[in-house]
């Protein structure tokens, strides 16, 4: 009798323990992608407010913008607006919409997502006055948008809208501010045609103008929705989108899911999603990974540190998978104080550091760069084609250039050089270390360099001014939208750039003011190659290390674009059973 | 007793004050402005932004808008509309005067710069419950671990069970919860899957995130139980009531034990503030979605209103749990009266 009841106590806890292991270890059952939106809460849905990668990822698919790019192809291609045409002089772009795709609210009590209705009953649908709206409340200076600015230059009338409040007193009211704006206002070039028709001048012929009108900040926005709740419009409870998905929970720093939305009609460039539903949670990179191990996660990033680990692994190491991302790793160089304000010494610096060591050992996982502009951009120049303009790695010619100026200078070791990186940078003080060793190796010792670090907020502002600035800092760039444009000039630009180098030079801006407004890829990437060679062989105001490489691990069970954009498009991923 | 509560009250009063004050000054020392970010914003658009939360005021005037907002209580309508900046005033006490339309609303904590659409108090709202149950739970373990195993070595010492027993202390109090956390989450987690990796609802994604906190607080417990006893049972009275024959068992737990538990006491309260409020790291590691990473977070992009408020919310918390532990004492040695 004992023997019995233990025996099927004993079974009972081996069954109950069973059902613990299965729940936790099951693929998802239904037809919901399971991922990780990254650490912390999303900070904003609000697409004129967003500059991080986790919140965009959301936005475009709630809010699509009028154009799309392939994320695998980079190409542009057409999104909420079906097609468009350009006037003669490049300037005045006549956009078509899509008709009859519904703004939707999910409804908490029924599980549904729902058409929204206006005050009489009728479904709301989203026209050109949204997107017009939209583009207008991005560019408002009073929102602070920085991709607002950007969308800003672009639009004839913008820059001076944007800009509506520099000449107010400090002093000015919220009134006096809300005229100075509106007057402004009536000089944006955004015209609203008729419901389906936005007609847009761009204040210069450029060939990406389709790419910035496609971006987040220049989608349309419920203006009925963000006057009646303010900033609490994005919250789930109030927010409303016409995307392919819509929000269905949001619980903050935990989990935020978004559910197909059955009223998206599905275009040739965005369809109509498979999955049923993408569901993230908000966790740092190495608690996604044992999550994923787990079998809870169906896709993840991989934190440098287990690199190791997963490539070694038999299974891991087939679910990994990596490609181009979206950023330049760089030291850039104050050309103002001793001893960097000698071109020998940034050049011999930028030659002697081993760049490929650096990408495999340092910042993993990453290739090594010579131009600032990733290669896979539109018109980008690229080492391959170029080789006579790059930087070249070659000790020979670094140490004669420190030898001469030591010789000219009369000094037998080179100045103190300081270097900085921010405070919480994992990878700062390994550059650091790396790149002492890879100077003193090949220019003989003479190089000291004094290594301090400041918090990031501080670190931005000390680098970004060349009176505080140090001799060296570590930075990254990583692109907004995928042409050159966005790394030479958005970044180096007299006109714009904002970095603690004093560097400027006329002929590299002429360049690069002159590629923007041609057409011709060739054309343009001949003009990007000389500005290249200017800025970073001839006058080496910077010392570019590595592109960076995604790193991800994926269920076999799923199927899904490899894209090098910054952020995919769910409607393209399906999970076969 | 009651004055003394009273008395002491008005006094965690004015230490909340001065820590509000004191941390508001330091907050506004920091370089840099919530608004400035690693994409860089013309200064025209970010003066913008700092007079849509008032913060082109005087810096005295902010703190008394600050303290006006947070102390004195307001009545309005049904719905509280944004501000004519789309700002959003959330306030925690909401109480609807019977008989009318109007609502008296108390305490808004403001709201955050980072996610716009949210404020203090719903972040207070959503994140302290979790904070606070794993905080619970880590010091229950740490009490229910810590202060026998202290007892034990004390009565024991010089024995296996005190070598043992301190040296696991040692461990707790040596190796930090950054180190024990992944560790824990590997094997039970990932290899063993016994539990879930991460994450907070169920009863089982309680365990590895209470071990791993309530671990380290065990060893401090533990440590400290066995210094304290062991300083007690030198006394003289304790020699005085063996002497009366009493057994030994009714001399520890009756005598020794009580006397000993004040400097035990004294640290488990602020240890218990400390723990409900959020811990940064262990949530992190988990993915526990509690307030500690609002503490840290909030400093690192300038969010004044987050900071103002888990300071204060931590403030107080310890001076409550120090309050509780004092009357504590009066139950502990007689000869504390209040």
């Amino acid at each position: 009798m004992i023997k019995l009841r233990f025996i099927s106590r004993v079974a009972l806890i081996v069954a109950l323990l069973s059902v613990f292991a299965l729940s936790i270890t099951a693929q998802s059952e239904e037809n919901v992608l399971r991922v990780n939106w990254g650490p912390n809460d999303i900070p904003s849905l609000d697409p004129s407010d967003a500059t991080d990668v986790s919140s965009i990822q959301i936005i475009v698919e709630l809010f699509p913008g009028l154009t799309r790019i392939n994320e695998v192809t980079l190409e542009n291609q057409p999104g909420m607006a079906l097609d468009w045409t350009v006037s003669e002089d490049g300037l005045t772009y006549t956009l078509n919409l899509i008709e009859d795709v519904p703004w939707v609210k999910y409804n908490m009590e029924t599980g549904e997502v729902e058409e929204v209705l206006d005050d009489d009953g009728n479904v709301r649908y989203v026209t050109a006055a949204d997107f017009a709206y939209g583009m207008q409340t991005s560019m408002d200076p009073r929102t602070g948008s920085y991709y607002g600015g950007i969308l800003a230059t672009w639009i004839e009338g913008g820059a001076d809208f944007n800009g509506a409040l520099d000449g107010l007193a400090e002093d000015a009211s919220e009134e006096e501010a809300a005229e100075a704006v509106a007057a402004a206002a009536e000089g944006i070039a955004v015209t609203v045609i008729d419901d389906y028709t936005l007609e847009v001048v761009a204040s210069q012929p450029a060939g990406f103008v389709p790419q910035i009108l496609g971006m987040w900040m220049s989608t349309a926005k419920p203006q009925w929705v963000e006057e009646e709740f303010g900033d609490a419009w994005t919250e789930p409870e109030n927010i409303v989108s016409y995307g392919p998905f819509a929000l269905s929970e949001w619980l903050n720093g935990e989990r935020l899911t978004i559910v197909r939305n059955p009223f998206w009609p599905g275009t040739d460039t965005i369809p109509v999603p498979t999955l049923d539903a993408v569901t993230g949670v908000m966790l740092e990179t190495s608690a996604a990974l044992a999550n994923y191990e787990a079998g809870l996660l169906d896709t993840t990033g991989v934190p440098s540190a287990d690199l190791d680990r997963v490539l070694a692994d038999a299974t891991l190491s087939e679910e990994y998978s990596t490609g181009p991302d979206t950023c330049t790793f760089y030291l850039m160089f104050n050309t103002t104080i001793e001893p960097t304000n000698d071109v020998r010494v940034r050049q011999a610096l930028s030659m002697a550091i081993n760049r490929q060591d650096i990408a495999d050992f340092i910042l993993r996982p990453s290739e090594p760069a010579f131009f600032f502009t990733r290669p896979s951009l539109a018109a980008a120049p690229t080492a391959e084609e170029y080789p006579e303009l790059i930087i070249g790695e070659d000790d020979e010619m670094a140490n004669e250039l420190i030898t001469s100026y030591l010789e000219e200078n009369g000094l037998s070791e080179v100045p103190t050089i300081t270097f900085m990186h921010s405070a919480g940078s994992g990878t700062g003080p390994l550059v650091a270390a790396a790149a002492l060793e890879m100077w003193n190796d090949a220019l003989g010792g003479v190089v000291n360099i004094d290594v301090s670090t400041q918090e990031w907020a501080v670190y931005l502002e000390t680098t970004d001014f060349p009176e505080t600035a140090p001799n060296v800092w570590y930075l990254g760039w990583c692109q907004d939208y995928p042409d050159t444009n966005n790394f030479l000039f958005d970044v180096l630009h007299s006109s714009v750039a904002v970095n603690g180098s004093g560097w400027s030079d006329e002929e590299f801006d002429a360049l690069l003011s002159e590629a923007q407004v041609l057409t011709d890829l060739e054309e343009r990437e001949a003009l990007y190659a000389q500005a290249e060679y200017i800025a970073t062989t001839r006058d080496a105001m910077m010392i570019n290390l590595v592109y960076d490489l995604t790193s991800n691990l994926t269920k076999p069970y799923i199927e899904r674009p490899y894209g090098s954009l910054g952020n995919t498009y769910y409607e393209y991923w399906s999970i076969s059973n | 007793m009651t004055s003394f509560i009273i008395r002491r009250m008005l006094s965690m009063f004015v230490v909340l004050i001065a820590v509000s004050a004191l941390t508001f000054f330091f907050m506004k020392l920091i370089p840099g402005s919530p608004f400035d970010g690693e994409k860089n914003v013309p200064q025209a658009v970010i003066a913008q932004l700092e007079a849509k939360y008032n913060l082109d005021a005087p810096g005295w005037v902010q703190y008394l808008n600050y303290m006006d907002d947070l102390l004195i209580p307001r009545i309005t309508g049904e719905t509280i509309p944004p501000t004519s900046r789309g700002v959003v005033e959330d306030y925690l006490v909401n109480i609807q005067i019977p008989f009318t339309d109007r609502v008296v609303r108390w305490m808004n904590f403001g709201p955050s710069y980072r996610s716009s659409s949210r404020t203090v108090n719903s972040i207070f709202k959503a994140h302290l419950p979790i904070s606070f149950q794993l905080g619970v739970a880590a010091f229950t373990i740490a009490v229910v671990i810590g202060i026998p195993t202290g007892v034990a070595a004390a009565l024991r010492r010089n024995t296996w069970v005190d070598y043992a027993s301190m040296s696991i202390a040692l461990l707790g109090v040596s190796i930090p919860a950054i180190v024990s956390g992944p560790i824990l989450r590997y094997i039970f987690g990932v290899q063993l899957q016994w539990v879930p990796p991460t994450g907070w609802g169920t009863p089982e994604q309680v365990i590895l995130p209470a071990i791993a906190l309530g671990f380290g607080s065990s060893a401090i417990l533990a440590r400290l139980t066995r210094a304290s006893l062991l300083q007690v049972m030198n006394e003289d009275f304790i020699r005085t009531a063996r002497a009366k024959g009493l057994s030994e068992r009714v001399v520890v737990s009756l005598h020794a034990l009580k006397n000993s538990m004040i400097p035990v006491f004294t640290v488990m309260g602020p240890m218990l503030a400390a723990l409900v409020t959020g811990t940064f790291v262990v949530e992190l590691i988990f993915g526990i979605p509690g307030l500690g990473e609002y503490f840290i977070t909030s400093i690192g992009t300038r969010d004044y209103p987050v900071i103002m408020g888990t300071t204060l919310l931590w403030g107080t918390f310890l001076v409550v749990a120090n309050l509780l532990v004092d009357i504590l004492y009066g139950f502990l040695d007689p000869r504390i009266v209040y």
